[in-house]
């Protein structure tokens, strides 16, 4: 991976940080936390494959 | 692909697994009053409740029909000419906005059909087409001359001060008191309770306890499982399975015919008569004549004025105070009786035979059975008593008279009474008289003794 870069770190990070503030809007009462994860879980899935294309991406310029 | 990405792959679909079945569970779990509950049903959770009153003018005499399910229905007199009516709607959702919309939609039907008044809901139409639970409650002030029906199906039922009363119920308790009429009742799984009924009861229960008060007149009762209590009944006819009955106070008849159920009555004004197994029978002060049969149990019966037939098997017969003859049939069990008023025929195995304080003509067969014969007052009625392996001791009272025949195999024959004349003694066999003679008093053994020997004074009469 180019400069030590892992998709996956990032993903987890990602994950990490989207549950961490839907829970707190949860507490905060402006979501329901449940409700919300049921429907938008699948993301990380959708936003992994992202980070993975753009990292394959960004190694084939780097070998140019 | 590494093993970082299969870890990440995991992580990620094991979490949306478990936020999907988190979602589709969580109505279902909870934790309240009734304890933990998974799946719990849509009888769960927050709920709202709402109220309608409502009111009919019916004739006087008009039938009253409820047919409710999931909520109670309680009914009591009200004023002459009028039903009214408060349904209770209870709503499990958890918006209370929802709720108030939904129970809009529950609408009280009142129907009058000829002199019959019907109120139900409209439960079956919103059940076939939403999943919410929710409960309607009915309770309603009739004219007191009012007859009601009422089905309902898990809630409580309570009538009371009404002309008659007939109702179905199931899972819950029903209550039902005060009605000047007949009543009939059917319940599954809950308790009855009905007081204060002036005519007859008829009632039919499975899985529960019956409590009956103060019905005046008679009692048709077919229970299974549960126990059942009454206290004064106008008569009391019962069919039972795996029941415990206590009865105190019927003024006329009991019948009882029963399967593993224990029978307990007293102060039966009519006749008893009670069938059971596997359980015992304990009836106390019956003014007539008494019919106990009970097959591996026991039979106890006290102050029966009027005569008595007892069988049991594999469990002994008690007695004390019959007033009439008395017919005792017992296997694999033994007889101790005392104030036998009017003599006894008795049949016995397995244990023994105990007769204290008995007037009147006495015949008793026993097997594997000692017999012991105390007459309460002077001897002067035949006795005639045989045994197989056992011995008979008989306590003869001062100023008795009789002829005696005593005959044993493998025993020895004693015959110690002041005044008693010998008149033939041989191996084995013994007549002779006392006081003269008079009715005849048999006695026989095979492999035990005889033994005939005056009482005391001092222990006569029980």
């Amino acid at each position: 991976m180019a400069g030590g870069f892992r998709a996956e770190g990032l993903v987890l990070g990602f994950i990490l940080v989207a549950v961490g503030v839907l829970w707190t809007l949860s507490n905060l009462g402006r979501i329901e936390l449940l409700a919300t994860l049921r429907t938008w879980w699948p993301l990380a899935l959708v936003v992994w494959g992202l980070v993975e294309l753009a990292a394959l991406a960004v190694r084939g310029k780097g070998t140019e | 692909m590494s093993a970082r990405k299969i870890a990440l792959l995991a992580l990620i679909l094991g979490l949306g697994a478990a936020i999907e079945t988190t979602y589709s569970l969580r109505r279902h779990i909870d934790i309240g009053p009734a304890g933990c509950r998974v799946l719990g049903g849509k009888f769960y959770g927050r709920s709202f409740r709402f109220e309608e009153p409502s009111h009919r003018e019916i004739p006087a005499g008009t039938r009253v029909e409820v047919v409710n399910a999931f909520g109670a229905v309680r009914l009591r007199a009200g004023t002459p000419g009028v039903v009214k009516v408060v349904l209770t709607k209870t709503v499990y959702l958890e918006d209370e906005e929802r709720a108030r919309a939904f129970a809009a939609r529950i609408i009280l039907r009142a129907e009058r059909e000829g002199p019959v008044l019907r109120l139900f809901t409209n439960r079956d139409e919103l059940e076939r087409r939403d999943d919410v639970g929710f409960e309607t409650s009915f309770y309603i002030e009739a004219p007191p001359d009012t007859p009601v029906g009422v089905r309902n199906e898990h809630g409580a039922v309570d009538l009371r001060e009404v002309a008659r009363a007939e109702v179905e119920s199931s899972f819950d308790t029903l209550e039902v008191a005060q009605i000047a009429g007949p009543v009939s009742l059917k319940n599954r799984h809950g308790n009855v309770h009905v007081s204060g009924v002036k005519g007859t009861l008829n009632l039919n229960a499975r899985f529960g306890d019956v409590e009956l008060e103060d019905v005046e007149g008679r009692v048709t009762l077919d229970l299974q499982h549960g126990k059942a209590s009454a206290v004064r009944l106008g008569g009391l006819y019962a069919t039972l399975a795996h029941v415990e009955l206590s009865v105190e106070g019927v003024g006329g008849d009991l019948e009882v015919k029963a399967e593993h159920t224990g029978v307990t009555a007293s102060r039966v004004s009519g006749g008893a008569s009670v069938r059971t197994s596997f359980e015992g029978v304990t009836l106390t002060a019956v003014g007539g004549e008494a019919r106990i049969r009970a097959q591996h149990g026991t039979v106890k019966a006290t102050g029966v004025k009027g005569a008595l037939w007892a069988e049991a098997s594999f469990g002994g017969v008690e007695l004390e105070d019959i007033g009439g003859p008395a017919e005792i049939t017992v296997e694999h069990g033994g007889l101790h009786g005392r104030g036998l008023q009017k003599g006894a025929r008795v049949k016995a195995s397995g244990d023994d035979v105990d007769l204290e304080g008995f007037h009147g003509p006495l015949a008793v067969e026993a097997d594997r059975a000692s017999v012991h014969l105390v007459p309460q007052g002077p001897l002067v009625d035949p006795v005639s008593a045989s045994t197989r392996h056992g011995g008979i001791r008989l306590e003869v009272p001062p100023g008795s008279r009789f002829d005696l025949e005593a005959r044993t195999q493998r025993g020895e024959i004693q015959v110690d009474v002041p005044g008693f004349t010998t008149t033939h003694s041989a191996a084995g066999s013994l007549t002779g008289n006392l006081a003269g003679g008079g009715s005849t008093v048999r006695l026989a053994a095979v492999g035990g003794d005889l033994s005939v020997t005056a009482r005391v004074s001092a222990a006569q009469g029980p």
